[in-house]
């Protein structure tokens, strides 16, 4: 995934807001199970787990590479320039 | 907060030095974690005990005839203490060659509950998990290097918080969670670096903290001796040590009737360290989900099997074992324990990640990584930032 780089500079509390929302899931899924059994334990699995799979996927390069692959599948061409076709045609001498 | 260069520069380096000190002890840390989290798992497969199915489970065997078999097994050791395990009927005999022996020379023999048969099962202090136990918590050392180890956790409690102050300069201009993968390998692993470490700071402060407090259960311990047990032992001070204390099930008859629902979690004898000299010592475990961390202790005269006092543990017992749990994974299943496992293999990339951008530093970066990420200097082109 290309990512582009903002010149937007981020106030503190932009840059503390998904870690915080994130951090505070985890510590009620760290905790949930300690009280209880059944629900509690499904609700520990579930806000303790999410984050955790999601962050390895997003820092193994093998999702990414996947996901790039897959949209390359489509074999409609991108433009008409694009075309293998278009590439040998005969141009005049310059 | 950082809101100026020298601050900036100052969290920094406190970021990097309690990192560096602590790194290689806390990677060995999370390496052998990793197989400690599934012990009970690999436990059962390699190493199973046999229980009979066909035998009524509320059945109680005699504690009184499994204490004479143990102290037939070992003549001439002393039997410390009798420890239920919490899923299975199973209880263990710990007999160490003197009362005050260490858990290195304890012999461990296992019986079951409903028949008092033994168990024959390897003892669980001994093969590769108890190793790899030892290693993970002492570095095969002992208390002090139970209480180096939790030094470094305490180093590595400074590097999380560092590492929030420091997180802020660098995600001025990223979008959370980004991962730049097109310019290298430094800012593809400084990202990795700095996600992985924001979405796990409580999980690794609750597993180090609770760590920390793990290696300080003897000095705890000792605390507790000089406290509550010294309290409860005062009234029979100056008299002789009990030679025959009365029968194990005479005292447990007595905690039932005095306390019909009991959950009995451990027994130990007279003169064991987690006792006095005059009393069996029974902890009782709570009955929900919470409370069977909260111990209540039973304490029978070893001479009459009277109860002598029935109460709460301090607050700092507790907060062991209430760090056993928050620090093993153990208490939600196996689905937590993957997330455990799963969570450690993230602390790994961070610290993996940590090292490989301190091997590839250089001076001039940074010099130029703090002049570029303070605040006052957001926006600027480069020319116009101040040092």
């Amino acid at each position: 995934m290309t990512v582009l780089k903002s010149k937007r500079v981020r106030t503190t509390g932009e840059i503390f807001f998904w870690p915080l929302i994130i951090n505070v899931i985890c510590l009620v899924g760290v905790l949930a199970a300690l009280i209880g059994d059944g629900w509690w334990d499904i609700m520990s699995w579930l806000t303790l787990g999410v984050p955790a799979v999601w962050l390895l996927l997003i820092v193994t390069p093998w999702p990414n590479q996947f996901f790039a692959w897959a949209g390359g599948l489509s074999s409609r061409p991108k433009s008409t320039w694009d075309t293998a076709e278009f590439k040998k045609r005969d141009l005049p001498d310059a | 907060m950082a809101n100026s260069r020298s601050s900036v520069r100052t969290w920094y380096l406190v970021h990097k030095w309690s990192s560096l000190i602590c790194m290689l002890f806390m990677l060995m840390l999370c390496v052998t974690g990793l197989p400690l989290i599934f012990h009970t798992e690999i436990d059962e497969l390699t190493r199973p005990a046999q229980l009979s199915t066909d035998v009524d489970p509320n059945a109680r065997a005699s504690l009184d005839h499994i204490v004479q078999q143990a102290r037939a097994e070992k003549p001439g050791w002393s039997l410390i203490f009798l420890a239920w395990n919490e899923d299975v009927p199973i209880v263990r005999a710990i007999l160490g060659p003197t009362m005050k022996a260490g858990e290195g020379e304890a012999h461990i023999i296992s019986y079951d509950t409903r028949t008092g048969e033994r168990i024959m099962t390897p003892p669980s202090n001994e093969g590769v998990m108890y190793f790899i136990l030892d290693l993970h918590g002492s570095m095969l050392m002992g208390l002090p290097g139970a209480l180096f180890l939790g030094f470094m956790g305490l180093l590595l409690v400074v590097s999380v918080v560092s590492g929030i102050v420091v997180y802020a300069p660098f995600m001025r201009k990223l979008a959370f969670s980004t991962v730049r993968r097109e310019r290298g390998p430094r800012p593809k692993w400084l990202d990795i670096h700095n996600v992985t470490g924001i979405v796990t700071v409580v999980w690794i402060l609750v597993v180090s903290i609770s760590g920390i407090i793990l290696t300080l259960v003897t000095p705890i311990t000792a605390v507790w001796q000089r406290d509550q047990l010294a309290t409860i032992a005062a009234p029979y001070r100056g008299m002789p040590a009990v030679e025959h204390p009365v029968s194990l099930d005479s005292a447990i008859e007595t905690v039932y009737r005095e306390v019909p629902d009991a959950d009995v979690s451990f027994v130990s004898f007279p003169g064991s360290p987690f006792g006095t000299p005059h009393h069996f010592t029974v902890a009782l475990r709570g009955d929900t989900p919470l409370t069977k961390r909260l111990i209540t202790l039973a304490m029978i005269d070893a001479e009459t099997a009277e109860l002598s006092t029935l109460e709460k543990t301090p607050w700092y017992l507790t907060v062991v074992n209430l760090s056993v749990p928050l620090h093993f994974g153990d208490y939600g299943s196996w689905p937590l324990k993957i997330i455990w496992a799963l969570l450690d293999i993230a602390a790994i990339l961070t610290l993996g990640s940590g090292i490989y951008l301190w091997l590839k530093r250089s001076p001039a970066r940074l010099d130029n990584l703090v002049k570029t990420h303070t605040p006052q200097n957001a926006g600027l082109p480069i020319e116009e930032m101040k040092r």
